[in-house]
């Protein structure tokens, strides 16, 4: 009898089906496993990553009952238990981006899109855009590097962090113009426009931004 | 508000696009790092032990070996004394042994004929909520070292334990509620809860062999070893989003048109023909757990009693202690059990499933209940 589980069932079935046959629960983990991993590899290195994903996947079973039936695909919920464990390995990811800092090249893999990133590398703007990266405010890190890494549009990055649409699009906007005025970009001094009549309803689980960035330079 | 065009990829190299360069995507992950983590969640989400539910469709293309041995089944419930061999004296229940839709003029036949006419007098009621309460508990058979043994039919391709092994056995039960609307296209569950109520020895006489062994933790076969647990987890609550709706059952159908429309919208597709029986079965008794008017519920009564190879008993007390009819088929074998649903003729609603030992061999009984699921289903206005 092979243990290896396939189903041709949205998540949302296998998920219900495996509060009472939990093994099947297998099946989300042989949809989603790799993703999650690169995901989470692109933001704190594979070592690091091996472990988290991992710890993704024992978390979303134990959490399944809370699972909202009416989302039929699991990954925004995955993506968002990834980017809460990321929160506790802040050090690591500010490492990871500093090295990426100081790198001149993708440390230990070849690129998917090498030629853009050779570009990039060969504007100098690497280091410039690593270490901006490390300063961004939590919050607002992980909705980047949701739209980024994980293609979400706002109602996914709202639903994997569990705040308002209205706050992902306010947040994105901050880090594009955090990042382009990091860049040396044309338009660092509209930093504090869109917050003006919007203000940012931050999830009460995100950490206070000040904190992390006092982590990311240490 | 103006970000909304900046969803990501509306423009050529801008911030989003560089940070993708920037961290670029690694290798996937080592297949040993996958199997390991694969194999972390596996040890995880083995326990709570599944509760082996009725799955007809399982069961229908199961050999018709045992439908000799129904002939003579006794009932223990796992309150009761459960390994001895079969009490001679009220223990024993008459079965049915012929098909009932080849005996014309069989009592049992007249018997569901004559209950749907009454049913179909029966007053209509309704509610906001249809809910269904479901008790439901598993006897266990365990070996050295607390290990249950394998049941007999339970792996396909794996043999039954040998019956030297067994010590005692333990009750693992559940109890659950689902609660829909009376709208019948809407399979949503709108409210409920699931919660496992823990195992226990089965009888004193368990306990007493329980600690003779040294009192061990008691490690699934079902769920590969993994601890079941001994006390009562915290209730979860449950929903359910609709499936696809079919097509609208028949307000008023006759039994005819309730089979076609049963054979029309099967539960599984693929079922072999040769155990369309089983299905129709299956559906029909599976229809009577729906918020279904009396008069369908009548219908449904007319097509189980058409169906060959329908057995039934009378006067059988459900696991709840309520007294119904049970009706299985001859060779329908669930993980190598008897499955019998014992229905309350005069409401048409199903009290309960019961999981029969079929033949002698094995730990327990011929006729021994080793696993039940007791429903109570009520309308209500208020969600559990």
């Amino acid at each position: 009898m092979s243990d290896r589980v396939s189903t041709p069932e949205s998540d949302a079935a296998v998920i219900e089906e495996s509060l009472r046959r939990p093994d099947l629960f297998a099946a989300i983990f042989d949809r989603h496993f790799d993703e999650i991993h690169r995901y989470l590899a692109r933001r704190v290195g594979g070592t690091v990553a091996d472990d988290l994903a991992a710890d993704v996947f024992l978390t979303a079973f134990t959490r399944r009952q809370r699972y909202d039936a009416a989302r039929d695909c699991a990954r925004p919920w995955l993506y968002g238990i990834a980017t809460n464990l990321i929160s506790s390995h802040r050090r690591q990811e500010a490492r990871y981006f500093r090295a990426l800092s100081q790198a001149e090249a993708p440390p230990e893999w070849e690129s998917e899109e090498e030629r853009l990133a050779d570009r990039i590398s060969a504007a100098a703007t690497r280091p410039l855009l690593a270490a901006a990266l490390a300063k961004l405010s939590p919050g607002d890190r992980d909705v980047l590097l949701l739209v980024a890494l994980a293609d979400f549009g706002y109602p996914e990055v709202a639903e994997a962090l569990g705040i308002p649409q209205g706050t992902v699009a306010s947040r994105l906007s901050r880090v594009r113009r955090q990042l382009r005025a990091a860049l040396g970009g044309s338009n660092p001094a509209g930093r504090n426009h869109a917050e003006q009549g919007h203000p940012e309803q931050d999830h009460p689980g995100q950490d206070h931004p000040g904190q992390d960035r006092e982590q990311a330079h240490e | 508000m103006n970000d909304k065009q900046n969803q990501a990829g509306d423009h050529d190299v801008d911030e989003i696009t560089m940070v993708r360069a920037l961290l670029v995507a690694p290798p996937p992950p080592d297949p040993r790092v996958t199997a390991s983590a694969r194999q972390r969640l596996l040890h995880h989400a083995a326990p709570p032990r599944p509760s082996r539910r009725r799955r007809l469709a399982l069961g229908l293309t199961a050999t018709a070996a045992a439908a000799g041995a129904a002939a003579a089944l006794a009932i223990a419930l796992p309150s009761g004394s459960h390994s001895g061999p079969a009490s001679a004296n009220g223990g024993l229940i008459t079965t049915e042994e012929r098909p009932l839709g080849t005996a014309a003029g069989h009592s049992a036949h007249a018997f569901l004929l004559s209950a749907a006419t009454q049913l179909a007098e029966a007053p209509v009621s309704t509610g906001r909520y249809w809910c269904t309460q479901a008790v439901s508990a598993q006897l266990d058979a365990i070996g050295p070292g607390g290990m249950e043994l394998t049941p007999q039919g339970g792996g396909k391709a794996q043999p039954a334990s040998p019956v030297s092994d067994y010590r005692y056995s333990i009750l693992d039960r559940q109890v659950s509620d689902a609660c829909r609307l009376p709208d019948l296209s809407n399979t949503a569950i709108v409210g409920g809860y699931y919660q496992e109520l823990g195992a226990q020895p089965a009888t004193a006489a368990d306990v007493a062999a329980w600690r003779k062994e040294g009192s061990p933790a008691w490690l699934g076969w079902y769920a590969k070893g993994a601890v079941i647990p001994d006390h009562a987890s915290a209730r979860q609550a449950t929903s359910k989003r609709g499936g696809p709706a079919g097509p609208p059952l028949p307000p008023d159908p006759t039994p005819a048109q309730l089979r076609a429309y049963l054979l029309d919208n099967p539960v599984d597709a693929g079922i072999p023909k040769d155990a369309l029986n089983g299905q129709l079965f299956s559906q029909a008794v599976d229809l009577l757990q729906d918020p279904v008017s009396p008069a369908v519920r009548a219908a449904d009564f007319q097509l189980i009693a058409s169906i060959p190879g329908v057995q039934m008993q009378q006067d059988v007390k459900d696991p709840l202690g309520r007294t119904g009819i049970a009706l299985w088929l001859g060779n329908d074998l669930i993980e190598g059990m008897i499955t019998r649903t014992i229905i309350d003729p005069a409401t048409g609603l199903v009290l309960a499933y019961d999981f029969l030992t079929p033949q002698p061999g094995w730990v327990y009984a011929p006729g021994t209940v080793q696993e039940y699921t007791a429903f109570t289903s009520t309308w209500t206005n208020t969600l559990p």
